[in-house]
This record gives structure tokens, C-alpha cells and sequence, in this order.
């Protein structure tokens, strides 16, 4: 198991946003989280990758408690994440965004930053174009990240994800937003990450089909709480699955 | 450093070398000095503004530090000129690091209230505790180099333009590096940065250090250069005029510190002709400026030429 979720609580105020938590991700897996708007999808992937921090319960990467660890360790540790409300350097170009990505493999002190004659080595700039070329992005290079549609703009944070090589990426609604075409690019790329990569991949998203296609486990989340869990089929067929998603109670 | 910035440290190198074959005049080659001196300590709150996003009130604070400790080292331990002025920078930039732990540590603009704070204790530590008090103190030694004593003004003209070179070559590589892009890239989105791994913390911290070495830096070499000394020049009113000296200059782009510095050193000289009214000016052209250059002049100028450019 890369990923242990083990009794995680989250309130906001009032809200019950997650009520003890548990499940695990196998390593090598493509892993989805499903379920209705606000059941806590988002707040879950925050906690893992330490932007939020939970009420109680623990998280386990790669077998280490990484609860008291801030996202920036977490991150040297091997998780990279995109989001659901996009968060590019929209300033910043589509190389720009990719070679910022990989600050974690290349980080320099201030020191040897300023004394520096060349900028960004030929090699980091070699690789973030590989990175693009491999989403299929390489024409937009150039293009200012908020310029980009939105579809090309998941993409790209899903590269800039890949420029950190992770051992585990956390998908939040890569697909919000893209047409059909791009649904389907999208669903070959993240299966190509994982088989070729070898990365694991836990990825929440709303459009079933993708779901449905490409991964081996789906945990389904409704209300703060795991309501099932399997493998597609399975989860299809649960009728607490159906129930949640029909809405009625 | 990008082509287009190598090609400007260039001609700022050609400029600082044929200025003086423009004049003789001792004055100017003064003022000169003194701009190069405000840019130094405005080119650190450029960066810190710029790209960490980070106000500071206190860099007459540094200033002071770089000013008085190198003065009294000299003075009244006899210690090199040139090693006093490193004493004084590493003390400074020690001070910086406790200040910055705690303030930046939290969101939001807690360095701006802790400088803020931390440049009127110094102002009143120069004050009362600092020889000579409110009058201040003399006889500080000039500088001198391995043995070479700097005596005239044009000496002190080529050693702080070639101070300020060297900074912004060093500054604009930084700029350009990995450490660079990081900084920019949180200035868009910090929940990013910090998930791709960028200690967002620390690199505040840093560039806040690196606002105050320069500080404290142009703070000795003012020392060395007048040879005199009193609290008055170290108050806030200095750490609010570098800040007209960014804002006026623009914090996009570094170069704005040197021209901010520029501006708001000649301005009071310019306008020595309207006796009783100059402050009345002064204010007037300020406002005026920020008001119809939010960007500052240097990001403007740019964007100027970049237009005219592709017509
Ligand atoms: N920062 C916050 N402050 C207060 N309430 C919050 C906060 N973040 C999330 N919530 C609430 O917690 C619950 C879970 O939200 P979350 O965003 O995790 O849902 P989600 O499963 O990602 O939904 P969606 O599919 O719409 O993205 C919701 O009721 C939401 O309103
Ligand atoms: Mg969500």
C-alpha cells in the first residue's frame, strides 16, 4: 500500500465534511473517489497532500505518518496533485509552469542562484519540453498558462505534476470542463502514466465513463463517509452507490 | 539573465565610466553618489516587494545597522574599513532572520507592522545610545581597500556604481534562476508552489535577508563616504522614501529600483527654484505619478517601447 487512510475527520464548523475515514491505496493502481457534490472529495485530497489539516486521524505515505509533515515535505516524499479549481502560475508560461515543477530535483541556494551565469540549465529546460511534448502540449510552449482553454490548462497541471517525479499523484476532476475528445485523450494519458511510469494514481472525478474505464478500485464517498467500495462493476451495481447518487436517502 | 537585461547592465557599465569625462562638476558627481546609494537599498525592497510580495517599513533600520556598526568598528576598535562593513552586513542580515522568522511564518503583511517597529528601535537605539546621541559623530575612516585609501569623490562614484553593478548582475541572475521562477510562481498560486515542493517560508525569509544585506551595505558605504554620522537620516521617513523609490520606479522589474532611487534623489534638487513650495511640488508630482503610473516608470517604459516596437 503507497497510501493508508486511516480515521480521518474533518469539521468546518458545523459541517461534517469527512467522519472517520479509512481506506488504502495499492501501489501501482489507478484508484478512484467518487460521489455527489460536498460529500468531500476535495477536502479529502487537501489533507492528503497537507493543505488542510484534519481534525483527527492519520495518514500513512509509503508507510510514514505524514500528518505533521507541511505539503512541501510531503512533496519531496513523492505526492504531487493538480486541482479542481485550477491553480497554474497564470503568469507564467506553459514551459515556465513545467520547469517550476521540477524545483524540488533542482533547487539551488541564493548564493549559487546569483553567481550563476546561465539561468536554467539546458538539461531542466530539455526535460520540462519532453514533460510537454508527453501531454501533448509542446505547441502551446510559449502561451501565457491563463491564456490556455481549460482543458489545456488541466493538462498542464497535470505535467507540472509529473515534472516533480512522483511516486503518487492526486487528481481532482481532471476532466471538469473537457470535451469528449479530450475526455478520452485524458483517460489514455493517465493509463499511460501509470504503465509506463509506474506512478499511482488516485483521481477524483464526476465523469463515470472515465471512472468506470480506467481504474481498478473505486471508493465511494457520500456525506463525509465511505459507503462502498470495489472494483467498477461492483461499484455499478451498489445499491447504496445508486441511492447516493439518485439522491434519495 | 536574459540578452535584453545583460545588454542594460552593459550600458549602465559604459554610462557609469563616461560619466565623469560629462562632468567635472563635483556636485553632480555627488549626487550621483547618493542615488547610487538609494538604489542599492531600493533595488533589496524591489526584489523583497516584487517578488516575495512582502512590504517592508524598516529598511532605514538596516541602513542604520550597515551605517553605525561599520562607523564604530573602525572608529573605535581600529578594525579594517573593509572588515567592519562585512561585520556590520552579517550583523544585519542576523537581525533580518530574526525578525523574518516570526512574521513570516503567518500570512498576511505581519512584516510590514514588524519592520515597521523594529526601524523606529533602531532609530531610537541611534538616538539615545549612539555616539555623539542626536548629534551624531565624526572622524569616521574613509574606506580603504587591501591598504588603498579612497580620498576622492570620483574614487567613491566608480566604487558604488561598480557596487551596484555587481548587485544587479547578481540580482538578475537570481531573478532568472530556478530560485526566481519558484518566487514568481508564488506570487500566482502558493497552495501550488508549496504541493510541487517550494518551502515558501524559507524563500521569503531569504529574500528579506537579501534586502537587508543590500541595505546594510549601501548604510556602511554612506558611512565611509560622508564621515559623519547622526540618527536623523535613519528615521522612517528614510524607510518610506525607498518605498516612493520602488513604487515610483515599479516593483515589476528591478531595474525600477535604480530608477526610483534616481527620481526621488534629484527631485528636491530640481526643484530647489521653488523655494517655500517644494515640498507642496514634490507632493504633487508624487501623487500625480502614482496615480497615473500604478505600474511604476520602468514597467511603463517597457511596455512603451514593446508597442512601439511591433507597430
Ligand atoms: N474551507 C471550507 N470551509 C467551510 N466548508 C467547507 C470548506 N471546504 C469544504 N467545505 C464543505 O465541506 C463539504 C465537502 O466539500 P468538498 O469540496 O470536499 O466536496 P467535494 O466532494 O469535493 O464536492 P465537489 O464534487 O462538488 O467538488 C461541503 O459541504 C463543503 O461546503
Ligand atoms: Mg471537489
Amino acid at each position: 500500500m503507497i497510501l493508508d487512510i486511516k480515521n480521518v475527520s474533518k469539521n468546518f464548523g458545523g459541517i461534517k465534511a469527512l467522519k472517520n475515514i479509512n481506506f488504502s491505496v495499492k501501489k501501482g493502481s489507478i484508484h478512484a473517489l467518487i460521489g455527489p457534490n460536498g460529500a468531500g472529495k476535495t477536502t479529502l485530497m487537501n489533507i492528503i497532500s497537507g493543505i488542510e489539516k484534519m481534525d483527527s486521524g492519520d495518514i500513512y505515505f509509503k508507510g510514514f505518518s505524514i500528518k505533521d509533515k507541511p505539503p512541501y515535505k510531503r512533496a519531496e516524499m513523492g505526492l504531487a496533485r493538480t486541482f479542481q479549481n485550477l491553480e497554474l502560475f497564470g503568469n507564467l508560461t506553459v514551459l515556465e509552469n513545467v520547469i517550476v515543477g521540477m524545483y524540488l530535483k533542482n533547487q539551488r541556494g541564493f548564493l549559487s542562484s546569483g553567481i550563476m551565469l546561465r539561468g536554467i540549465n539546458r538539461e531542466i529546460v530539455d526535460k520540462s519540453l519532453s514533460i510537454l511534448e508527453y501531454i501533448k502540449l509542446s505547441h502551446r510552449q510559449k502561451e501565457i498558462a491563463k491564456n490556455l482553454p481549460v482543458g489545456e490548462q488541466r493538462l498542464l497541471e497535470v505535467g507540472r505534476a509529473l515534472a516533480t517525479e512522483p511516486e503518487l499523484i492526486l487528481l481532482d476532476e481532471p476532466a471538469a470542463g473537457l470535451n469528449m475528445r479530450e475526455t478520452k485523450n485524458l483517460s489514455q494519458l493517465i493509463q499511460k502514466i501509470r504503465d509506463e511510469k509506474g506512478i499511482t494514481i488516485l483521481i477524483v472525478e464526476h465523469d463515470m465513463e472515465l471512472v468506470m474505464g480506467i481504474s481498478d478500485l473505486i471508493t465511494v464517498l457520500n456525506f463525509g463517509e465511505v459507503i462502498a467500495e470495489g472494483e467498477p462493476l461492483m461499484i455499478q451495481k451498489n445499491p447504496h452507490v445508486i441511492s447516493a447518487y439518485l439522491g434519495e436517502d | 539573465m536574459t540578452k535584453g537585461n545583460a545588454i542594460a547592465v552593459l550600458l549602465l557599465g559604459i554610462l557609469v565610466i563616461l560619466f565623469p569625462q560629462l562632468t567635472t562638476d563635483n556636485y553632480i558627481l555627488t549626487i550621483a553618489i547618493f542615488i547610487g546609494i538609494n538604489a542599492l537599498v531600493a533595488i533589496g525592497l524591489t526584489i523583497l516587494m516584487g517578488y516575495a510580495g512582502q512590504i517592508s517599513l524598516g529598511q532605514a533600520g538596516f541602513y542604520g545597522i550597515g551605517a553605525y556598526i561599520s562607523a564604530i568598528l573602525s572608529l573605535y576598535l581600529g578594525l579594517p574599513v573593509l572588515l567592519s562593513m562585512i561585520i556590520a552586513i552579517a550583523i544585519a542580515s542576523i537581525t533580518a532572520v530574526v525578525l523574518a522568522i516570526p512574521s513570516l511564518r503567518l500570512k498576511g503583511h505581519y512584516l510590514a507592522v514588524a519592520t515597521l517597529g523594529f526601524g523606529e528601535i533602531i532609530h531610537i537605539i541611534l538616538h539615545e545610545w549612539g555616539p555623539g546621541g542626536p548629534s551624531g559623530f565624526g572622524d569616521i575612516p574613509p574606506l580603504s581597500i587591501f591598504g588603498y585609501i579612497l580620498h576622492s569623490t570620483l574614487e567613491y562614484f566608480y566604487l558604488i556604481w561598480l557596487c551596484i553593478i555587481v548587485i544587479m548582475i547578481f540580482s538578475l541572475n537570481l531573478i532568472n534562476s530556478m530560485t526566481g521562477k519558484a518566487l514568481r510562481a508564488i506570487h500566482d498560486s502558493e497552495i501550488a508552489s508549496l504541493t510541487l515542493g517550494i518551502n515558501i517560508t524559507k524563500l521569503k525569509i531569504k529574500v528579506f535577508v537579501l534586502s537587508a544585506v543590500y541595505a546594510a551595505l549601501a548604510g556602511a558605504l554612506y558611512a565611509h563616504y560622508v564621515t559623519f554620522l547622526s540618527p536623523s537620516g535613519f528615521s522612517l521617513f528614510y524607510s518610506v522614501l525607498v518605498l516612493m523609490m520602488v513604487v515610483i520606479g515599479g516593483i515589476s522589474n528591478i531595474w525600477g529600483g535604480i530608477a526610483g532611487a534616481l527620481i526621488i534623489t534629484i527631485l528636491p534638487e530640481v526643484l530647489r527654484g521653488f523655494k517655500e513650495f517644494d515640498i507642496l511640488v514634490y507632493g504633487m508630482i508624487l501623487t500625480l505619478s502614482l496615480l497615473f503610473m500604478r505600474k511604476g516608470i520602468v514597467p511603463l517604459i517597457i511596455e512603451t517601447y514593446k508597442r512601439w516596437i511591433s507597430k
